[in-house]
């Protein structure tokens, strides 16, 4: 019934350009994941519950292992802390893609619950300056 | 007679594109990035776009990312597939219109997931309020080539065999 769909099956030039141009998106957009992981120890893990920080958690030397709960928009979430590093261990989100991200152990690393609003962040010690001067 | 088939062709490919839903939710994540997946309810949009035209591949998304929402019990993965599928199916209507010509069924299908992940991405930035969730762009751009090319194969497979058949021929 449309001519679109006759003309629509055999490649085109424009597929090309497609293609090409989402491979210059990807170019110009891996400066945002080579920007922060600069593969240092981290100091600390910062939580943030819907883009405030809740809580922020010594790693490395005088970091200990431990547990604790979040409290987000969809629920609790666990976060583990074990050997200066972080992991989401339960969330009540409903995917779950929070858990499967697995370990983060490098500065600039983030953990990332949609559903909940929960933001882990793997921060520098130079970054600590930068927030002491910031008074609530 | 004609509106009334035309509500049945809509209902069917609504329900063709939730079916595709439930069967990707099933499936384990591709990889552990907010977003990353196949995309095979865009298949219900495509399909629609070629065999019937803008509204309804419009009517479509909007239908089921609505119910699919509802149905998984998720207001924000509602909010997260429809502004997505919005996003892409009004730019994959923008290219079959007026681009047609240049651009195969897998060119639009491509586009619009590249635009269905950034367009979700962005929303998410909105609900957390985090600059990090940016760190998943490359990575969500680079795998809509793959699933926009597997999509676009599929409904290319899927509107060559209809447009045989007389069940479409409104």
């Amino acid at each position: 019934m449309k001519a679109g769909v006759k003309s629509s099956v055999k490649q085109k030039i424009g597929d090309s350009v497609t293609v090409a141009a989402i491979i210059i998106a990807i170019l110009f957009s891996i400066p945002l994941v080579t920007k922060g992981a600069d593969a240092g120890k981290p100091a600390f893990a910062v939580v943030e519950v819907n883009g405030r920080e809740s809580l922020r958690v010594a790693l490395g030397e005088d970091g200990r292992d431990r547990t604790f709960d979040v409290e987000g928009s969809a629920g609790t979430s666990t976060i583990e802390v074990k050997n200066g590093r972080v992991r989401m261990l339960e969330s009540d989100c409903p995917d779950k893609l929070c858990i499967g991200m697995g370990w983060a152990e490098k500065t600039g690393d983030s953990i990332v619950c949609i559903p909940n609003r929960v933001v882990i962040e793997l921060v520098g010690p130079e970054k600590i300056k930068e927030v002491d001067t910031v008074t609530e | 007679m004609f509106e009334s088939r035309r509500i049945a062709d809509l209902a069917l490919l609504v329900s063709v594109g939730l079916v595709l839903s439930v069967i990707e939710n099933s499936l384990p994540p591709l990889l552990p990035v907010p977003g990353a997946k196949l995309g095979l309810a865009n298949i219900a949009t495509v399909i629609a776009l070629y065999l019937f035209g803008p509204k309804m591949a419009l009517e479509v998304t909007v239908l089921r990312t609505i119910t699919g929402g509802i149905l998984r019990g998720s207001m924000v993965g509602l909010l997260l597939s429809f502004t997505g599928g919005l996003a892409s199916t009004l730019v994959m209507i923008l290219l079959f219109v007026l681009l047609g010509g240049y651009l195969s069924i897998t060119g639009v299908s491509v586009a619009g997931a590249a635009v269905h992940n950034t367009a979700q991405l962005a929303t998410a930035y909105l609900l957390v309020q985090h600059a990090a969730l940016f760190y998943y762009l490359p990575y969500l751009l680079i795998i809509s080539i793959p699933t926009g090319i597997f999509v676009g194969y599929a409904s290319r497979r899927v509107t060559t065999v209809l447009r045989e058949l007389p069940l479409t021929a409104g």
